[in-house]
């Protein structure tokens, strides 16, 4: 690198080539270095995949065993909102793609500017998914001692399952919508403390911000906190349609 | 850019970014489209695919996957190996006892 400064060897090996300082001693190059970061970014987001894997897993025997409870459970759900919230973590996804692009380029003010816009976007979100679980609190359909099966063995009494052209289920499979609202919230509650997590490291990242941490070339941590922001988006991408859109038609 | 960043990596063109935005949004509608159409057992397993679509997407252009160390693609690619291999035992559990009867 051009404005890089040349570090003195104090020992035997003396480097052929100019050292970044944002070189850590134990790597070769800043290639090896950026390599080793991303394979275990990589790493970690595996064990993510895992730990929703397990959700994914119980949701997909669930909706096999109880499929009726879960249609009907699942007409109770939004997909203009859950439909605008999709497109809005996508959106968030390409103003985050333009922030690591802006740190990159070490343009310091958009870097700033999409970090805060994939925050703000963020924020909509989790407002739009606070809605929907106040109208599920409403409702009592959320699981618990206070759960209401009226939605389900009498549709007629709930405009939504009217709406929906729900027939009135047995008792017994009614009782089942709340195992399809155990996990409706387990969940996206889940995927909404991912991304309140990642909320907060942006915050940090904004402030860091300002004062040049990833525009001057070291472009890493925003690099991999990209990395987990797009993931948590590919939840999102997989849960929109097993959540919200079964048997619509 | 042609000067070394830090990172090593390759920087996205932010037309490719857009390009991959504007996919995975018609994903989005094509999702929601599909599922008000009667295609039976084909709902879900289409729904799926078109989730699989945009995921890739995301990870091979806005996570650089496509750009990444071979070992990176290597981990991943066992992990979702992984991933389907435990889905696979479980279910298959599932499926040979009681699937089904409740």
């Amino acid at each position: 690198m051009s404005d890089s400064t040349v570090i003195a060897h104090d020992g035997l090996e003396a480097g052929h080539h100019e050292h970044s300082p944002h070189l850590h001693h134990q790597f070769e190059s800043v290639e090896q270095q950026a390599d080793a970061g991303n394979f275990a970014m990589w790493l970690f987001l595996l064990t993510e995949v895992m730990f929703f894997g397990g959700l994914f897993t119980v949701y997909m025997i669930y909706r096999n065993w109880y499929y009726p409870a879960f249609v009907a459970a699942s007409h109770q759900l939004s997909v203009k909102l859950g439909g605008i919230n999709s497109v809005l973590l996508i959106t968030s996804s390409l103003t985050m793609t333009l922030g690591v692009w802006s740190a990159q380029l070490r343009r310091k003010g958009s870097l700033i500017f999409f970090l805060m816009l994939t925050f703000l976007l963020g924020v909509v979100f989790l407002g739009i998914k606070g809605v929907e679980y106040k109208e599920k609190f409403e409702k009592h359909h959320f699981p618990g001692a206070n759960y209401s099966l009226q939605s389900f063995v009498n549709p007629a009494s709930d405009p939504v399952a009217v709406a929906a052209g729900d027939k009135p289920l047995p008792l017994d499979i009614a009782q089942r919508t709340e195992v399809y609202f155990s996990l409706y919230f387990a969940m996206t509650g889940m995927h909404a403390l991912h991304m309140i997590v990642g909320m907060g490291i942006l915050l940090f990242m904004i402030f860091r911000a300002r004062s040049d941490a990833y525009t001057t070339g070291h472009t890493a941590f925003v690099e991999y906190f990209g990395l987990y922001w797009h993931f948590v988006d590919i939840i999102w991408i997989f849960l929109f349609p097993l959540l919200y859109l079964i048997n619509r038609h | 850019m042609s000067e070394p960043q830090e990172s090593g990596h390759r920087i996205i063109n932010p037309r490719v970014s857009f390009l991959v935005y504007l996919a995975l949004v018609a994903g989005v509608g094509l999702t929601i489209v599909a599922s008000y159409q009667n295609l039976g057992i084909f709902n879900p397993i289409l729904a799926v695919a078109i989730a699989l679509v945009q995921a890739s997407l995301v990870a091979l252009f806005s996570m650089h996957l496509k750009y990444s160390p071979r070992v990176s693609k290597l981990s991943v690619g066992s992990g979702i190996f992984m991933l389907l291999t435990l889905f696979a035992m479980v279910l298959l559990d599932y499926m040979s006892r009681a699937w089904g009867s409740w």
